[in-house]
């Protein structure tokens, strides 16, 4: 009975080379073994033919590169991703070789037929050919990237901005031209690409110049000009390495110090604030007790890594209704919240409803008495503003102990951290203060 | 009834081996008279269409 062409595609794919076993690379061993022939014989056939006309090795050859090896493809199981990836860099290559073979094959067909293509032109071009596809394979993005196969840029393993210790969502960071669409580990992969390709092109220019004969003439000024830059190098070096020594410690500090400030800002809000209330409640031991089990559960939570408020979640109207309420469950001083249009949190934003939330709890605490506390909060398309105003008898900001970090650190640094501005001043109409925030919409925090 | 679709792969390969094959026999029969230099890129032209048609065919 005749093989249909899924049989015989199925005993293509059982034939492998055994490279262990064979005299080469295994394709007579195989071959024999797939036909249940003496490879012996197999190996005459092929020497007879490669002596004869050549026909044999050029056989050979092929069987070699279309004949997968034993074990090649039959190893730890891969997953899909993985053999898709390996098939398309597999497919590539082919196809890079065949086109490669078949420009050779024209090349030296035009030098048989006696085609006036001298190597001053041809070998030049097939450099420049070589090193441009590098570079423009590179520049214009690696294939798959386009189908979103690859990681989210700028999010790497270890590499967390400042808030994600506090328990913020991480944010993307800007990446170098040509590198933002891949890892860390196959960055030196693609620098060595890229130089690579800028060689081949200086190789192929610098081939094309000596053929020519114009680089003798040039010669002299290009050691000139070599000379200078080494000992330029040799001058400068020290002075760069340093500059750049010094800047990558002042970054590292500077991420510290935010670091820190994050730190310090979240304590304030929260322990500080509760230990506050504690004293004031000492008298109250069941109160006490719920503060403390919720400034605990807080905490823990922080010191965890998860976010209280998953950003992106909560819209500005609401959280700013829930901090008002915590404050006044917390200080038992009246907040009205007025908001007119609102939007989604992102990371910025929360900043800026801790920032109205610390306002808040300033205006409880220090102008509590006179009254309640009112908070106008609109979400515009280019701006994000909070006001907070309160009827008390006002504040100094320059007479604000040092000691004290509520309004310095969780208001007006914390702003600025995330792109955002804020300012205290007298409520308009006389009597009390204002504390204005406002954090432009899509602003890049640092 | 559904039909396999060429196997490109072979298709190309027994296209161009029986290319050479004639080529072979045009020049035992003296029609033509084959040296290194013209069998060079005829063996570079062989191995490259036969490449090409795996990478392709290996990509779809």
């Amino acid at each position: 009975m005749a093989a249909t062409p899924t049989g015989r595609a199925a005993a293509m794919r059982d034939l492998r080379r055994d490279p262990e076993n064979g005299m080469v690379a295994g394709v007579c061993e195989g071959l024999g073994r797939r036909l249940d022939i003496d490879p012996l014989l197999l190996r005459i056939v092929f020497g007879a033919t490669t002596l004869a006309s050549g026909l044999g090795l050029v056989a050979y050859v092929l069987a070699w590169m279309l004949v997968p090896a034993e074990g090649e493809h039959d190893a730890a199981p891969v997953s899909a991703d993985a053999l898709r990836t390996r098939r398309n860099r597999r497919a590539a290559l082919e196809v890079a070789l065949g086109v490669g073979c078949l420009v050779v094959a024209l090349l030296l067909t035009f030098r048989e037929v006696g085609l006036p293509f001298s190597d001053a032109l041809t070998w030049p071009l097939v450099l420049v050919a070589a090193g441009g596809a590098l570079i423009w394979r590179q520049s214009v993005g690696r294939p798959g990237a386009a189908r979103g196969d690859l990681r989210e840029p700028g999010v790497r393993a270890g590499a967390l901005p400042v808030g994600a210790a506090a328990g913020s969502a991480p944010r993307s960071s800007a990446a170098p031209l040509l590198l933002d669409d891949t890892d860390a580990e196959s960055r030196p992969a693609i620098i060595s690409r890229i130089g690579i390709g800028v060689t081949l092109v200086v190789a192929a220019a610098i081939v094309f110049l000596q053929f020519t004969g114009a680089l003798a003439a040039a010669t002299d000024v290009a050691l000139a000009a070599i000379v200078v830059a080494i000992a330029l190098v040799v001058i400068f070096a020290p002075f760069f390495f340093r500059l750049a020594t010094s800047l990558s410690l002042e970054r590292a500090e500077r991420i510290r110090s935010q670091e820190r400030a994050e730190v310090a800002a979240h304590l304030h809000d929260s322990v500080l604030q509760t230990l506050a209330l504690v004293q004031k409640r000492a008298d109250d031991p069941r109160e006490v007790a719920a503060l403390a089990r919720r400034q605990e559960r807080e905490l823990r939570t922080w010191l965890s890594g998860a976010p209280d408020h998953p950003a992106g979640e909560r819209w500005l109207a609401a959280a700013l209704q829930a901090a008002a309420q915590e404050v006044e469950e917390a200080h038992g001083v009246a907040i009205d919240v007025v908001a007119v249009g609102d939007a989604p949190l992102d990371r910025d934003g929360e900043a800026l409803v801790a920032a109205a939330r610390e306002a808040m709890l300033n205006a409880a605490k220090f102008a509590g008495d006179a009254g309640a506390v009112a908070v106008y909060a609109e979400a515009g398309e280019e701006r994000l503003e909070v006001f907070v105003r309160d009827r008390g008898p006002g504040f100094d900001p320059a007479a604000v102990p040092g000691d004290r970090r509520g309004v310095r650190e969780s208001i007006l640094r914390r702003m600025e951290r995330h792109g955002g501005r804020a300012a205290s001043h007298a409520a308009p109409g006389g009597g009390g203060t204002e504390v204005e925030l406002v954090l432009e919409r899509g602003g890049e925090s640092s | 009834m559904k039909r396999d679709r060429p196997d490109r792969l072979l298709l190309v390969a027994g296209c161009v081996l029986s290319a050479f094959g004639v080529v072979l026999l045009l020049d035992r029969t003296g029609t033509i008279e084959l040296s290194f230099g013209s069998m060079a890129p005829m063996a570079f032209a062989v191995v490259g269409a036969v490449l090409l048609a795996t990478g392709l065919t290996r990509r779809e």
